[in-house]
């Protein structure tokens, strides 16, 4: 039924191309943990920074600089009523069972790998609940403390979370990376795995093959050239 | 000690002609819990404990707040939209990078789509026009970091030939389908190039060497015009000579 009515949701989205969506999402945890957000479509474009007391936008440069209402007022007051809410749902919960959604990732490197060039690969972690997951980096089967960084987490329209990791690195020839994911739905540490096989262009047949065309051509012009003065002598 | 969260949509939905949708939904530990119903004017359980919890919120009063509230947040929302409509509905144009990969027995094709806004995409997979379903997978849709989107779709080639195999992408950017064929490689588009460029030089040297030999020609033609010219300066002492004779 929810599922039925979900894959309506994502066709009328789909086919209506000129249909926007706007969405504020409040949050809060147990551990005084509280998210405020902004988003357009599947676009998050500010959030609120409770520490700093302010509103961060986050829209891509890109597209321009949209005009946001002030989003703290209304963010501090989304918390006040969001604890009040969990304290009711915790009771009502309380014999619910605890509710896990494993982990989904994917390893890709930031730009095309170039051999000895500076990139950065990076992890996305998503579709998973609760909060925290816990990303380790190896390189050649070796971890890696250094380098890497892992960013704030981010809301699923479903409700869950992603978040990203990224490593920074230069790729070398035969270089084997891989970023496993530990979270409470996992039994085993989900590991996705990145080689470095960048291709080099083969372009020495390609010079072989146009230098042999030119001097093909110009063995050929020089017989012409021969050919004809000789006659001209006879 | 268990930790849980709790977390409240608020959502406008617009079009070019103005508000489609609103709705209110609340969420418990990452599942729906329960949602405001507009047009019902009811609160909506999702699940067992959620129900629970609409039943005590089934009053006018709680709904009107609520509707008072999505009011206020989506007329807010309605003039942002309008302002920035034009900007939030800028599009960006993907990149494609077809390429093949894995060793014997394990060859897959890779189609690279990089650098799309919105997110919204469609990438398939043909060969001579029949869409191909098995061996596909997809890293699914991934940001980058100048805000585009980007999207890798493997097909696995088992017993199927690369030849003929095309990744079709469809996305509100482009008119139409953008279509990739496999074999239409950068490298092997600079290896024509430069079998190009050498087709070129080569075809130079010949024009060069055939104007050489017609300058060559020229000059001997110049030869017979002197020739012409010193056997008319004899014709001309001939008749003199015959002149003085008659005279005499």
């Amino acid at each position: 039924m929810e599922a039925l009515l979900r894959i309506t949701l994502i066709c009328v989205c789909v086919q209506a191309k000129d249909y926007h969506k706007y969405g504020l999402i409040g949050a809060c945890g147990d551990a005084d943990q509280e998210d405020f957000i902004v988003q357009f479509d599947d676009e998050q474009l500010a959030h609120v920074d409770f520490k700093e007391q302010k509103d961060v936008i986050t829209l891509p440069e890109f597209a321009g600089q949209a005009v946001l209402p002030p989003i703290y007022v209304d963010a501090k007051r989304a918390e006040f009523n969001c604890k009040a809410y969990l304290a009711v749902l915790r009771e009502v919960y309380a014999s619910s069972p605890e509710v896990l959604e494993p982990p989904w990732s994917s390893i890709y490197p930031k730009s095309d790998p170039q051999l000895n060039l500076k990139n950065t690969l990076i992890c996305h972690v998503t579709g998973f609940f609760p909060p925290p997951v816990r990303v380790l980096w190896t390189k050649n089967n070796v971890n890696v403390t250094d380098g890497s960084t892992i960013s704030r987490y981010y809301p699923n329209k479903d409700g869950t979370m992603n978040v990203f990791s990224r490593l920074s690195f230069i790729p070398e020839e035969g270089d084997i990376y891989s970023c496993s994911v530990e979270h409470k739905a996992l039994q085993q540490p989900q590991t996705r795995t990145w080689d470095v096989e960048v291709k080099q262009p083969s372009i020495g047949p390609s010079v072989f093959c146009g230098v042999g065309l030119a001097l093909g051509l110009l063995g050929f012009a020089t017989g012409v050239f021969f050919t004809a003065k000789g006659n001209n002598c006879n | 000690a268990d930790e849980h969260a709790f977390q409240q949509f608020i959502e406008c939905a617009f079009n070019s002609q103005g508000q489609v949708d609103r709705s209110w939904r609340y969420g418990y530990d990452g599942k729906d819990v329960m949602h405001v119903d507009l047009a019902t004017e009811t609160v909506v359980g999702t699940s067992e404990p959620g129900k629970r919890l609409a039943e005590e919120r089934k009053s006018t009063e709680y709904i009107r707040r609520k509707e008072e509230k999505l009011k206020i947040v989506c007329s807010a929302v309605k003039t942002v939209f309008l302002k920035s409509n034009n900007t939030l509905s800028r599009a960006a144009k993907p990149t494609v990078l077809l390429l093949s990969n894995g060793g014997q027995g394990q060859e897959y094709l890779k189609c690279v789509v990089r650098g799309f806004y919105p997110n919204v995409i469609r990438v398939r997979w043909t060969q001579k026009g029949k869409p191909i379903f098995f061996g596909v997978s997809t890293t699914g849709t991934l940001p980058h970091t100048d805000g585009t989107f980007q999207m890798t779709s493997y097909l696995s080639l088992g017993n199927m030939t690369a030849h003929g195999v095309t990744c079709e992408i469809e996305h509100l950017s482009i008119d139409g389908k953008l279509r990739k064929n496999y074999g239409d490689n950068p490298w092997i588009l600079s290896q024509i190039t430069v079998a190009v460029v050498a087709f070129i030089l080569g075809f130079v040297c010949t024009i060069a060497v055939i104007f050489v030999w017609k300058r060559h020609q020229t000059t001997k033609s110049h030869d017979d015009e002197t020739n012409g010219a010193s056997d008319e300066s004899e014709a001309s002492l001939s008749l003199n000579v015959m002149n003085i004779s008659q005279e005499t």
